[in-house]
């Protein structure tokens, strides 16, 4: 195991508060009510100090240094990224929550096909806004990120966990496995060999105990890809080969929420083969 | 007229305690208030131009996306359009299901708007953190509401947020008698509860300087009573239209200030939302509810938008006895074989479908193609629609506190957000952004 190459926040016990930010680009929202609502919140927000909270407290600035930040949303206009440049220098640790800025977000889905501009004359026409906005991107396009949190919402106690980590001195570790470890053990039977549905499980981070299929309802990758070099995913992708899948189905499908994986064509290419 | 001028500019950069980006801008003109700005700089995300070539089926999965406060409405209301496309009728079970889902979703969007939002301003706290000390009961109604809302709304859906198990033509898995009959037991526990908003925005004195005519635009309850499935939509000046043409009478503008587009109704500014169904079909509420509307009717005015809070805590009772009495039923009636209808697309087709979101009128039309491939999208949500209303509001707030000889900015600042609270606006759903025709 590598060691995280940032400042390690000392352990609290009982007389320090860790500072925390939770800050937000441009997104639904959802990472930051998934938070706000979490089941120890009010303690929660005994334990540390939040700096800013825009959704939920008027006692908010985006330019108080923070122990922790946790960025929603994509940047998706100049001021995200003016935001997000400020609270990098602001903050020790910052962490990537949620799908949009891990990998882009849904807002991502036609990247390669249609840019800015072509989607902004798609919808506002010759129009001028006084704001600028730009190509949604996940936020390490412009600055580093020391922790992702994936999820499209993330999960409740992957939130906590992330939290209880930091405050012992100590540091999350990712999770490297598909949905299909977590499916076996929630005792589903398997809907893309036996239905034949476009579910992504065998290519899609873990963590959410397979909640999609447990509904007989075929992932569709909200956590993002699972690490392409290991040995799971060369067991499991192959299946969509298997099941007659073309490759545009499944770029299409997993470009939801992996438009900007660099990796994405390499995955492809892993489990439909080089040539066309 | 104020006697001093204004030295500091009344702006707020972020206004804090809602959902989405955004500010305010005050440009006077001498002493006089020339115009109040919302500036929407939370950026754009082109859902209708990014679901354009990909399938139906996937794109109202990602629909939802666009709000995570509404998440249901907008995975509801487009599986509904792309159903009218393609002709499918859905189950009277499943139709029931969606409604009690969606109601999920105005259980936990109110309590959030209700209680973690407004209510802070109104007890003089910056957030619902502070209030712990002081008002550990209140919040303690808020978490189990809040947690009532998103345990309907994961049983049926799969989860509080981005609902999946809600498909086009049904359900993937149809939870068994025995979570209806524990949803039941939860929300009878309940019920007083609901009422605990209610005590707590009764009191507050409406301002009168936002005090306005205005029109009132809300979706007719299908069965007469409140909910927020209908085909027409009703208008407070006493004329009606079909829902399925609202483009005709519903229009939406670009201005500068705002990634989100400026709805009018026949070009004049409109509000919708929970004070607008309140306004127009207090009648069809449940017994509990329409005595307590009747009872608080002075602080329920329709001509100003803080009331606006009382009519969604109004509602919070309402929706509470509707979800019981419909967890009810499907705990008694439930099949939860019942296969989801397959989907058949034979001929492109237009889908229309308009739903009452907790903020308002929500509408999507979908355009598919025989291969099951959105060809067009428009979505028009309630914020854009009422946005410029709640400037107009703004821009009298300002002008009476100035004319009251107010001239500190951050007071009028403070009143201004306060203002715009109470619309509960979303601004995430309004730079969803509409196509311009």
């Amino acid at each position: 195991m590598t060691l995280p190459d940032h400042e390690i926040i000392e352990e609290c016990r009982d007389v320090c508060r860790a500072t925390v930010g939770v800050y937000v680009l441009t997104s639904c929202y959802g990472c930051q009510l998934v938070m706000a609502t979490v089941q120890k919140i009010m303690e929660i927000a005994n334990l540390v100090d939040f700096k800013c909270f825009y959704m939920v407290s008027s006692k908010s600035s985006l330019h108080e240094p923070v122990d922790i930040a946790f960025v929603e949303g994509s940047v998706s206009t100049e001021k995200d990224l003016e935001e997000l440049k400020e609270v990098r220098k602001n903050a020790k640790v910052l962490i990537a929550i949620g799908a949009c800025a891990v990998n882009g977000g849904v807002q991502s889905w036609s990247e390669g096909d249609l840019n800015y501009d072509e989607l902004y004359a798609s919808v506002y026409g010759n129009s001028k806004i006084k704001y600028k906005g730009l190509q949604a991107a996940p936020i390490d396009s412009h600055v580093k990120v020391d922790y992702y949190l994936p999820g499209c919402p993330p999960e409740e106690d992957e939130i906590m966990y992330f939290l209880s980590t930091f405050l012992f001195g100590s540091y999350p570790e990712e999770i490297d496995y598909p949905v299909c470890a977590e499916c076996r053990l929630e005792g589903n039977p398997c809907i893309l060999i036996e239905r034949g549905a476009p579910c992504l499980g065998p290519i899609t981070v873990a963590g959410c105990k397979a909640r999609c299929p447990s509904f007989d309802v075929p992932c569709i990758g909200c956590r993002g890809p699972v690490p392409h070099d290991n040995s799971w995913f060369d067991s499991l992708a192959l299946t969509f080969r298997n099941k007659g899948y073309s490759k545009d189905h499944i770029r299409e499908r997993m470009k939801i929420f992996c438009s900007f994986d660099k990796n994405l064509e390499e995955r492809l290419e892993k489990v439909f083969g080089r040539k066309k | 007229m104020p006697k001093k001028k204004i030295t500091h500019p009344i702006t707020v950069d972020h206004i804090a305690r809602i959902e989405g980006k955004a500010g305010i801008e005050v440009i006077l003109d001498g002493k006089k208030v020339d115009v109040v700005n919302v500036d929407i700089f939370e950026g754009p995300r082109f859902f209708e131009a990014i679901a354009v070539g990909k399938h139906v089926e996937e794109a109202v999965a990602v629909f939802p996306r666009v709000c995570s406060f509404c998440a249901a409405a907008h995975k509801i209301t487009p599986v509904l359009a792309a159903e009218n496309a393609m002709g499918l009728e859905p189950s009277e079970q499943t139709m029931k299901m969606r409604e009690l889902l969606y109601i999920g979703d105005f259980i936990q969007s109110h309590t959030l708007h209700l209680f973690f939002l407004a209510l802070p301003d109104f007890l003089g706290y910056p957030d619902v953190f502070t209030m712990q000390g002081a008002h550990k009961d209140v919040l303690n109604a808020a978490i189990a509401l809040k947690d009532m809302g998103a345990h309907i709304q994961a049983v049926i859906g799969s989860r509080a947020i981005h609902q999946e198990n809600a498909l086009i033509g049904g359900f993937g898995k149809i939870p068994p008698k025995k979570s209806w009959e524990t949803m039941r037991q939860k929300l009878r526990s309940l019920r007083s509860v609901a009422e605990e908003a209610l005590e707590q925005f009764v009191g507050f004195s409406l301002w009168p300087e936002v005090e306005a005519e205005r029109v009132h635009l809300a979706l007719k309850p299908i069965d007469g009573t409140y909910t927020m499935f209908g085909d027409t939509i009703q208008a407070s000046d006493g004329s009606k239209f079909k829902a399925k043409a609202y483009q005709m009478r519903i229009s939406e503008k670009v201005v500068p200030h705002s990634f989100a587009k400026h709805g009018a109704y026949n070009d004049q500014p409109f509000m919708t939302g929970a004070l607008s169904r309140f306004t127009l079909f207090n009648d069809g509420l449940s017994e509990r509810a329409k005595l307590l509307g009747r009872t608080y009717e002075e602080y329920l005015d329709a001509k100003n938008p803080l009331s606006n809070n009382l009519a969604q805590a109004i509602e919070l009772v309402h929706y509470m006895h509707r979800a019981e009495s419909i967890a009810d039923e499907l705990a008694s009636s439930i099949n939860p074989n019942e296969r989801r209808v397959e989907l058949e697309i034979t001929k492109a087709a237009t889908g229309i479908c308009v739903t009452e979101a907790p903020r308002g009128l929500l509408a999507y039309t979908l355009k598919i193609g025989k291969n099951g491939v959105i060809r067009a999208a428009n979505i028009i949500t309630p914020t854009a629609m009422y946005l410029p209303m709640m400037e107009a509001d703004l821009k009298r707030m300002v002008e009476s506190l100035l004319e009251q000889g107010v001239i500190d900015s951050s007071t009028i600042a403070q009143k201004l957000e306060t203002v715009v609270r109470s619309y509960d606006p979303c601004v995430s759903c309004s730079v969803h952004v509409a196509h311009v025709k």
